[in-house]
């Protein structure tokens, strides 16, 4: 079954169309990626999934049937930028958010307390909201889309303003959850974020889809065309025309885009030729490669 | 309706648990009462210096007329004569001077600039028999003697001319005596003791505390949709709830704020209202009966509803605080003209002018109110102008929680008339 179909979902703000025509389909229990740099059309595709704006044209389904508001007891959505009362106690804010979701009181006091345990900010649920950090709110707004154990989570930039360690507990506290059966969605344009975490991606680019599937089946229609090496040396071999599509140079170290049909043992022959090599692998296209690929076709 | 209870308590309880609410619920009322009571209460206080003034007059019995009827209390007070009657809550000490020399002119002067005296009253023949008599003081914006002055020069004149075609000093005294009208209203075919003039500052008073209140919650309201719509709450909520509940929630809230005020100032004023103030001679009840403070709770109740949704409507169409500002007025302009034609309100409540301002439902919480503290209009005026705002309140609801739905997600650029007309057609 699927978590989310959407169907030729259309949306245009006057004379700018967002959406267009984005048909994508999330598995249950999957976790998947909607990628796409900024101003994609990301945010309003899930503002359409959620029923906070309605689409000019085509079908949003949830859960196996048409999108209705008693879904939204089911879904946890967490925005990109906070959205908390910034005068609210933390405590109260977060039983007001499951209470919203149809949680008693009691219930939502005692679930917002094991969670800010978890996540760390147990000493400032008495704070006020806005005396918390960045990175604080962050974990408390995540909570709060977590109260009512939704089936389906939507993460939109989930990691922006956490430090690498909190970034961790996050990821970690999701993959648990989707262990549980629960399906996430992450939207971001930091592909390598979300890269290893995903089983399926809709890579999206001016309100249209370019890339979708599992990431399996992406990167093998990429193959292992992308060679990293570390090397002392000269760096003339990257100006050998012919094997090379695209570089990547980082001093000692590059990443290559081989050239199609290129054979990457003339390169590594070339390379030793004139420098040392420490390492020579080849890799598959990072998301963001294939991104930069195909985002530079459709638009050229 | 969970969800609006929900949104209701939080806007409420934010509200209330302010400093700004405490103090502004106590500040406001003391503020008016200093303003409008305090001063007639400081002036009433018998002053302890008695200022010293000097009639310079070649016409002796005129001067000791004029001293006698300045210094005499007036037999009634009559608001009408203000000057006469404040004059007597003061002291004052007067000399008649029948040298009206140039030299003793000069000689006066230099005493009213050396502090010796007030001021004098400069009358010497010619000048009596032109009427053109001057009064010389440090400060000769001292209106209140000036009156004084003028009455008893005036009542000193008379009874001369009087006197001279042989009315008998009793008879001159009778025909000066000054007449009292005392304005009472008339209710349900009983005359009440409630007075014209307690009406007015009556009416005053609960038009400012309205005025202000409104004003004040409605810009607080815009401000705090503003506040979601730019920090993005409103994504998280309307993920949950509907933006209808969102704005219904809010607008109960500040309701609730409105009652929990009016309960304050009740409680806080009932043992006052019953008590009587003099203010200008006259002792005030203020017009509170227990009609009038209903009345003025669901006018005030009523008012806050609309003025919080118009202030919402303003919040979710514009983009910043600066904004905001610029659009105030379009809440201000309903207020600013209710309070304009108050006074013609008061002296006319049945004027065709006061019968439509007080249907228009912007104008009603004011115009209306103010009409009932004044003369009672008929019930299906009253009954009219309920349901119209009622019916306003529901639809600004309406309209409201469209404009929000959609124009907080159209942040960025600031919207147009016929964007925002569009709006209100859309979903």
């Amino acid at each position: 079954m699927h978590t989310v179909e959407l169907q030729q979902v259309r949306k245009s703000y006057d004379k700018f169309v967002a959406v267009k025509d984005l048909s994508l389909k999330i598995e249950q229990g999957s976790i998947f990626g909607l990628l796409g740099p900024n101003g994609a059309g990301k945010t309003s595709t899930i503002r359409m999934m959620i029923g906070i704006t309605v689409p000019d044209s085509g079908q949003v389904r949830m859960f196996g049937e048409p999108f209705k508001r008693d879904h939204l007891k089911r879904i946890g959505y967490l925005p990109e930028t906070s959205g908390l009362y910034k005068r609210m106690k933390v405590s109260e804010q977060l039983v007001l958010f499951g209470q919203l979701r149809g949680l008693s009181a009691t219930d939502a006091a005692a679930r917002a307390k094991k969670w800010c345990e978890r996540m760390d900010i147990a000493g400032w649920m008495d704070k006020k909201t806005e005396e918390l950090s960045k990175g604080m709110q962050q974990k408390m707004q995540f909570i709060a889309t977590l109260l009512h154990e939704p089936e389906f989570l939507i993460m939109d930039e989930p990691f922006s303003g956490l430090d690498p360690v909190n970034a961790t507990l996050l990821k970690d506290v999701l993959l648990e959850l989707n262990k549980e059966g629960r399906t996430i969605l992450f939207s971001t344009h930091r592909m390598d974020q979300v890269e290893r975490l995903c089983s399926a991606i809709c890579l999206i680019n001016r309100g249209e889809a370019v890339l979708q599937g599992t990431l399996k089946e992406i990167k093998g229609r990429y193959g292992r065309s992308n060679v990293q090496i570390e090397y002392e040396g000269t760096d003339e071999f990257l100006r050998e025309n012919g094997l090379i599509q695209s570089f990547n140079n980082y001093g000692n170290y590059v990443e290559v885009r081989l050239a199609p049909g290129a054979d990457s043992q003339k390169l590594l022959h070339m390379v030793a030729e004139r420098s040392r090599v420490n390492k020579f692998e080849l890799v598959e296209p990072s998301l963001e490669d294939i991104f930069i690929d195909v985002v530079g076709k459709t638009d050229a | 309706m969970h969800n609006i209870f929900l949104f209701a308590r939080r806007e409420y309880l934010e509200t209330v648990r302010k400093k700004s609410f405490i103090v502004m619920t106590i500040l406001l009322p003391a503020m008016m009462f200093g303003f409008t009571v305090l001063p007639s209460m400081i002036a009433s206080k018998k002053s302890t210096e008695s200022q010293k003034i000097v009639i310079a007059t070649s016409d002796r019995q005129f001067g000791d007329d004029v001293r006698d009827k300045f210094m005499k209390p007036p037999e009634k007070k009559v608001p009408a004569r203000r000057g006469a009657a404040d004059a007597s809550t003061r002291s004052f000490e007067v000399q008649v001077d029948t040298n009206v020399s140039p030299a003793e002119e000069t000689v006066l002067t230099a005493k009213v600039s050396s502090h010796e005296i007030d001021g004098y009253l400069w009358a010497p023949a010619s000048a009596l028999s032109e009427r053109k008599i001057s009064y010389r003081s440090r400060a000769s914006s001292d209106f209140e003697t000036l009156g004084a002055l003028s009455g008893a020069i005036r009542e000193a004149l008379l009874s001369q001319s009087f006197r001279k075609h042989g009315v008998p000093a009793e008879e001159v005294a009778d025909i000066l005596k000054p007449v009292n009208i005392d304005s009472k209203k008339v209710e349900n075919g009983r005359v009440t003791d409630s007075s014209g003039i307690a009406l007015f500052f009556t009416a005053l008073l609960l038009m400012i505390l309205l005025y202000v209140t409104i004003l004040m919650y409605s810009m607080s309201v815009m401000r705090s949709v503003l506040e979601e719509k730019n920090s993005r709450i409103f994504e998280v909520l309307l993920s949950t709830a509907t933006s209808k509940e969102l704005m219904a929630g809010k607008i109960l809230g500040a309701a609730a704020v409105g009652i929990t005020k009016i309960a304050i100032w009740t409680l806080v004023t009932a043992p006052l209202a019953a008590q009587s103030i003099s203010m200008f001679g006259e002792s005030i009840r203020l017009g509170l009966s227990i009609k009038n403070m209903i009345f003025f709770g669901v006018f005030f109740v009523l008012g806050f509803l609309l003025y919080s949704a118009l202030g919402a409507a303003l919040g979710s169409a514009v983009n910043s605080e600066q904004e905001a500002q610029q659009f105030q007025f379009v809440i201000m302009m309903p207020l600013i003209v209710s309070a304009i034609f108050l006074t013609p309100v008061i002296q006319q409540p049945h004027s065709t002018l006061a019968t439509v301002l007080s249907l228009i439902p912007f104008c009603t919480p004011l115009i209306m109110f103010t009409r009932i503290l004044v003369e009672t209009p008929p019930a299906w005026q009253i009954g009219l102008s309920l349901a119209l705002l009622v019916g306003t309140i529901y639809s600004m609801l309406s309209i409201c929680s469209r404009i929000y739905r959609i124009g907080i997600l159209m942040y960025g650029k600031r919207p147009t008339l016929p964007e925002i007309v569009k709006w209100m057609k859309y979903a």
